[in-house]
């Protein structure tokens, strides 16, 4: 737990600001929890609606263009704090707004995402998780009147129990929250964010049972040889990578730069072309685990992994920077599984040695796309753990890992989301100095 | 009297905390019943797409088979079925690995499922690991059916008695079917089926005991006619093989052919009890006469090998050479015998190399048959 004393306060009133931050971190941590498993429902829930059983071409080409007129107008003109991931806007609060984050955020973040999503929007739902649960706590420490110090003590606590419940992930939760949104492996927010971390997946577990997000085989290095080829993943995630931020960054500021009155509009100008994507290619809809799922199992062949892997990158960069509600972390584990698929596939033709099976090459991809475009590595190597609970896979994921993120930092210096909030005219630098709080986080 | 700061401070977040904790518990309520229905929903559309994906699998659709079962296993991975169907689809589209990737994890989860070790059975007998196969098979057989069914047993012991058969081990596979014994349910099916299996093991006794079982329980079974047929033919009960084949409405060509082999036997055997001197004279010159006319016919072409030819002319010259014992004029078993060996000799040298008449086959067949009788 960490130290934020008043020196003006008497020592019962400190002890008694501890207690009450402890039960309130349990509490969120458990808050933050509910809300992203019952984000991750609802936008099954609207999923379903919007789409159906087994939807037409018709209702593929028209449902992502028609509900992003709605969230586009929900976008600009209710909620315009929540678009993109969430992920970025929870970092410029902890560092430059004293973690005040106003209550309608967490609220617009969960009906914009489940629209977005829900929709058939190429993204993710766990950035928004992490800012509605980062919004979560904000203001309930600013309704029971904490002291500043402590509202934004409050919010990696929000941000790692809304992930931890996202991905059934705690350790790796945790990790994230103090890689990404503190940005010091050191800091002495440990406890807080252990704590709300367990909560939140203990009440994740207890609702949506104990399933792994992924079901993935025991995979392993088959001989010293084989760390080549995972070299080689590495070499090649780190360039998916960089074409990636570089294809996000670049199509966002064309968006950006229309004019200001198209800003309502350019949602649905994003659902356009994802209604047309999905009418070819459907799988590239939404959260799209199920493929991942595929793919780590040697279910997909390599063609359509190839195809997967382009279709996708593309369709999320417009859902994205069309400024839709939602992350890039899924899609990066998508894209990551595609390319380790398909690099696998190549390998096992051409290396003469022997080689493990795509599977295991896709899990590893899926660590080294999110290494280098999150830029953070050891969330990237606890959460493939934790998704697989197998040690053997964890050399070659940090090899793959480190020269992703190697060529991802060579090739695109400003880690994508410190770049998303320089797109917004905001300048972050970890330890709160230098920046406007006023400064718009939008997008 | 108004309270102190402190302890204002304390009631309001007293307050705020308990406040919190009842949300936290309506939120629980809320979410659990709205994972509820989610799950109940999932299962529908997995049991959906299972339907689907069976339905394209018995089309021979495998392809959408494949994608329609993966969508039904991943919505729902509780259900053992569908990662079941998943592999049995994925063996028919020649991916074994893929599939012994997905059962061999559900076997883990449980290792007396009958379906699952069967297919993890049917992939190693694909793999040619027969004792991995028999292994799996006799999972499958002692494993707990859902309905404790008998035909279920007895369908797998017959697969696993095929599957020894085809790698060539050949006792175990009649020790299976030996096993089958009285349980295997009373079926024309399940009869004919363990009689092909005996025929191919080459106890075709006991293969035409299993196939007259079956035409007791239907009399114009085509199945059971020529298997029944073919095993009286291998017998050597060439009538009941004429009578059993000569029922078939359809007969294939073979059997067909055999049909007519089986009926010259009958009608031309020179060996054959119960016949008058002057009938068995004349099948046994008819016999001679088409196995001498058969050696000449091939002599006369061009194509014959120097050494086929040598040997055919060799025969030639052995059938005309006289015999000692025909000088004697006396029409004598013994003397028949002689003479059908002449012509029997003549067809051996002549068969695979001259082109055949059902004749030929017949005089063949008659003397393998009284090959196999001598002692």
């Amino acid at each position: 737990m960490s130290e934020a004393p008043n020196p003006a306060a008497t020592p019962e009133a400190v002890a008694r600001e501890r207690r009450v931050f402890l039960a309130l971190t349990l509490l969120i941590g458990v808050l933050a929890g509910l809300s992203a498993v019952l984000f991750s429902l609802s936008i099954n829930a609207a999923t379903r609606t919007f789409f159906g059983f087994s939807p037409s071409g018709w209702r593929l080409l028209l449902v992502p263009p028609l509900v992003s007129l709605v969230t586009g107008v929900l976008l600009a003109r209710v909620f315009p704090g929540v678009r993109g991931s969430g992920v970025p806007q929870t970092k410029a609060s902890f560092h430059l707004a004293g973690g005040v984050i106003p209550a309608s955020v967490p609220f617009g973040k969960f009906v914009t995402g489940v629209l977005c999503i829900g929709a058939g929007h190429s993204i993710g739902r766990e950035g928004p998780s992490v800012q509605i649960g980062a919004g979560l706590a904000s203001a309930i420490g600013q309704r029971l009147g904490l002291s500043p110090a402590r509202i934004r003590e409050l919010v990696p606590v929000g941000a790692a129990g809304a992930l931890s419940a996202a991905f059934n992930t705690p350790v790796a939760a945790v990790i994230f929250t103090l890689e990404e949104i503190i940005g010091d492996m050191n800091a002495t927010l440990l406890g807080s964010t252990v704590l709300a971390s367990v909560a939140s997946v203990i009440v994740a577990r207890s609702i949506l049972g104990n399933e792994p997000l992924f079901h993935v085989p025991e995979y392993q290095l088959v001989g010293p040889a084989e760390l080549l080829a995972y070299a080689c993943l590495g070499v090649i995630g780190g360039l998916v990578s960089v074409v990636f931020c570089r294809g996000l960054l670049g199509m966002r500021l064309w968006f950006r730069r229309l004019p200001a009155r198209t800003a309502t509009f350019q949602p649905a100008m994003g659902g356009v072309v994802i209604g047309l994507t999905l009418v070819v290619v459907p799988q590239v809809m939404g959260v799209g685990y199920e493929y991942v799922d595929q793919a780590l199992n040697g279910g997909l062949v390599w063609t359509t992994m190839l195809t997967l892997l382009v279709v996708k990158l593309g369709a999320t960069i417009v859902s994205y920077a069309s400024g839709n509600a939602g992350g890039i972390f899924a899609p990066s584990l998508f894209v990551g599984a595609m390319v380790g698929g398909v690099v696998g596939t190549a390998v096992a033709e051409v290396a003469p040695f022997a080689t493990g099976d795509p599977g295991a090459y896709a899990l590893v991809g899926m660590g080294t796309l999110f290494a280098g475009i999150i830029r953070a590595p050891m969330t990237s190597v606890f959460m493939i753990f934790e998704i697989t609970q197998d040690y053997q896979i964890l050399v070659p994921l940090m090899v793959a890992n480190l020269l992703s993120l190697v060529i991802s930092r060579r090739f695109q210096p400003v880690p994508v989301y410190h770049a998303l909030l320089l797109q917004d005219g905001v300048q972050l630098v970890p330890g709160d100095a230098g920046a406007s709080p006023q400064a718009p986080l939008s997008r | 009297m108004p309270l102190p700061h402190d302890l204002r401070q304390l009631r309001r977040e007293v307050t705020g905390l308990v406040l919190l904790a009842l949300a936290a518990m309506v939120g629980y309520g809320v979410t659990l019943g709205m994972a509820r229905s989610e799950h109940d929903t999932s299962r529908r559309d997995a049991a959906a797409w299972f339907r689907i994906g069976e339905r394209q699998l018995a089309e021979g659709r495998i392809d959408d088979a494949l994608w329609s079962l993966r969508r039904a296993s991943t919505i729902d991975r509780g259900d053992r079925r569908y990662g079941v169907a998943l592999g049995r689809a994925l063996t028919a589209a020649g991916r074994p690995d893929q599939a012994e990737r997905i059962l061999r994890p559900l076997r883990l989860e449980a290792p007396g499922d009958p379906e699952i070790n069967l297919e993890l059975a049917r992939i190693a007998a694909a793999r040619d690991a027969v004792d991995d196969a028999v292994h799996f098979f006799h999972s499958a057989l002692f494993g707990v059916w859902p309905d404790e069914s008998a035909d279920a047993r007895t369908r797998i012991r017959l697969e696993l008695s095929g599957v020894l058969l085809r790698h060539g081990r050949t006792e175990a596979a009649l020790g299976e079917l030996a096993a089958l014994g009285t349980t295997m349910p009373d079926t024309v099916a399940n009869h004919v089926a363990a009689a092909r299996l005996l025929a191919s093991a080459g106890d075709a006794d006991r293969a035409l005991t299993g196939f007259r079982r079956a035409l007791r329980l239907d009399a114009e079974h085509q199945d059971a006619l020529a298997g029944a047929g073919e095993a009286a033919f291998a017998l050597g009960r060439f009538a009941e093989a004429r009578r059993l084949l000569a029922q078939l409405d359809e007969p294939s060509l073979q059997l067909a052919a055999r049909r007519d082999i089986a009926a010259l036997i009958v009608s031309g055997n020179p060996l054959a009890p119960r016949l008058s001197t002057a009938h068995r004279r004349q099948r046994l010159a008819a016999a001679l006469d088409r196995a001498r006319t058969r050696v000449r016919d091939c002599l006369a072409g061009t194509t014959l090998q120097p050494s086929v030819r040598a040997r055919l002319l060799a025969a030639q010259a052995a059938a005309e050479a006289p015999k000692a014992s025909s000088r004697g004029g006396r029409d004598s078993m013994e003397r028949v015998e002689r003479d059908f060996e002449r012509a029997y000799a003549l067809e051996q040298a002549a068969d695979g190399v001259c082109p055949a008449t059902p004749l030929d086959a017949a005089l063949l067949a008659i003397g393998q048959r009284r090959e196999q009788a001598l002692p």
